[in-house]
């Protein structure tokens, strides 16, 4: 790891798109190539390489699912911690949020308690699961390689999309495996899949 | 030794209580520098503590830019009775002796003007006579107003205050000597790291001359630190932490210049890795030179030149900082 993108732009990890743009056009003009700011302590050389660090962070943060795909390498590499006060707090909070995305659903027992009692998994049930874990529908797809709009179909429980009732459950068994929860159940509960013929004795 | 003693225990203190807890042990002290002369720094020093009197603080000015004290001119002092150098030469007498009254105001000063040839070159126990009686000065704020550049004795004064506040100009040359005053003001202060640490410093610095990355900003120097050995990175990190830099930029012509400051707090954030803090910026005036020539204080010639707002609002600011620990 090179650069602590948030530390660049002086953004906290949990900064808004709109902090993000800000800080990126107060880089700009600080590093721009006739700042004075930066004269007598960057040099050329130096001044281009921090402006395309910049873009790189820019590039980064202000695309959603590379943030959070960055977000968690930065969480996974504590050994280049910065060593200035805001650095260290910086990233202490940028792995606490880490961490927390992934806990928020594991440990509401709100969610955790309905899962439990759950007799239907409707496809509300499942996107809300997914979404309390904070797992990206597009990072589903990527991982099962299911295409975008059977994962869209089977939250939405959308019967004109969804495919033939055997790859349904194929489907919905790794659907399920990559939010976390148990497979069989959740493709033997599921609304769509109990036609009146096959109702679960 | 009250010097000694001082300097032993806010080692041990926690960095962040050495801002805005000084009354128990003296006023708050200010420093106002700059890298190159002519930038403001009498204007900045003597507008803050007007400004801080107004908002009902008690405030006594130092001039210590010795051999060019002219902060009695800004203030209208014409005459000054008692000066530094008659504290210096003198024997057992207060420092609060030499506080003389500014007209027309609750501001004290302790003026540097009348100063003979020696005092520019102040003696090492001369400069620790001051140093040490700063503490006993009898006020909630004093405010020094330093000469321009990098002399130890400068450097010296500049640090023991807890805000350090820089001035600089739109101009590269007074941008040069601000980043050098700023390097200078850093690595002076390396000498209150605990002797472990310092020893440490210095190994990191000559082993990584060899090679061929070498630790070129005091940023990587700290990034190098955490890496070996975060406890001597933290305890330089809480040296550092002791006082607050901060920097204001006047004489602002081009609409252009009005965010150098804050570029300038970015910048300084990447090659030092310590926040600048960026106060704010006043404006190329006419009003402050029509000030100093009536010899009057621009806050009282000009109460409500833009320039006199912006030179308030600063020292609420700043006020509101200390006042919020």
């Amino acid at each position: 790891m090179t650069t602590n993108y948030y530390e660049l732009l002086e953004i906290r990890p949990d900064a808004s798109n709109l902090d993000i743009i800000n800080a990126y056009r107060r880089a700009k003009l600080a590093y721009r190539s006739d700042s004075l700011a930066t004269y007598s302590l960057f040099d050329d050389e130096e001044a281009d390489r921090i402006r395309t660090e910049i873009e790189q962070a820019y590039q980064i943060l202000s695309n959603p699912e590379k943030r959070l795909a960055y977000d968690a390498a930065l969480a996974s590499a504590p050994s280049c911690r910065q060593p200035e006060k805001p650095g260290h707090i910086a990233r202490a909070e940028a792995q606490s949020n880490v961490v927390d995305l992934a806990d928020r659903g594991l440990l509401s027992s709100g969610i955790r308690h309905r899962i439990a009692e759950a007799t239907v998994f409707s496809g509300a049930l499942l996107k809300e699961i997914r979404e309390s874990r904070g797992v990206e529908l597009a990072a589903i797809a990527e991982r099962t390689k299911i295409s975008r709009s059977f994962l869209q179909a089977i939250e939405a429980e959308d019967q004109r999309h969804l495919p033939a009732p055997t790859y349904l459950k194929g489907y919905l068994k790794q659907y399920a495996a990559e939010i976390g929860l148990d497979p069989e159940r959740v493709s033997s509960h599921y609304p769509p899949l109990q036609t009146e013929g096959s109702e679960p004795n | 030794m009250p010097l000694a003693d001082r300097s032993m225990t806010v080692v041990h203190l926690n960095p962040h209580a050495a801002v805005g807890v000084a009354t128990a042990r003296g006023p708050h002290v200010w420093a106002v520098a700059s890298g190159k002369g002519g930038v403001g720094k009498s204007l900045i020093s003597s507008s803050l503590g007007l400004a801080l009197s107004r908002l009902g603080k008690r405030v006594v000015l130092v001039d210590l830019d010795l051999g060019g004290a002219n902060l009695h001119t800004c203030l209208g002092v014409a005459d000054p009775k008692l000066t530094l150098s008659d504290f210096i030469s003198s024997g057992q007498q207060q420092i609060n002796d030499f506080i003389q009254s500014v007209p027309e105001t609750k501001l004290g000063l302790i003026s540097g003007a009348d100063d003979g040839l020696e005092i520019a070159n102040l003696k090492h126990f001369q400069k620790q006579k001051i140093l040490r009686n700063l503490a006993h000065i009898d006020a909630d704020y004093v405010i020094l107003d330093l000469g321009a550049g990098t002399s130890f004795n400068t450097l010296d004064f500049f640090i023991r205050a807890e805000r350090g506040i820089v001035t600089v100009v739109p101009d590269p040359t007074s941008i040069e000597n601000t980043y050098r005053f700023l390097k200078s003001v850093l690595i002076r202060r390396l000498r209150e790291a605990p002797e472990q640490t310092r020893k440490f410093v210095n190994r990191v610095l000559s082993t990584r001359r060899d090679e061929h990355k070498k630790i070129r900003t005091l940023a990587a120097l700290m990034n190098a630190l955490q890496q070996l050995h975060p406890d001597h990175a933290r305890q330089l990190q809480d040296v550092f932490d002791r006082q607050k830099l901060h920097v204001i930029v006047n004489q602002v012509i081009e609409p252009t210049d009005t965010e150098l400051g804050s570029s300038m707090a970015m910048v300084c954030g990447k090659y030092f890795g310590q926040k600048l803090d960026y106060l704010g910026y006043l404006n190329h005036d006419r009003h402050i030179m029509a000030a100093t020539r009536q010899r009057r204080p621009l806050m009282m010639a000009y109460p409500q030149s833009r320039s006199a707002i912006h030179l308030e609002h600063m020292a609420a600011a700043l006020l509101d900082r200390d006042q919020r620990i």
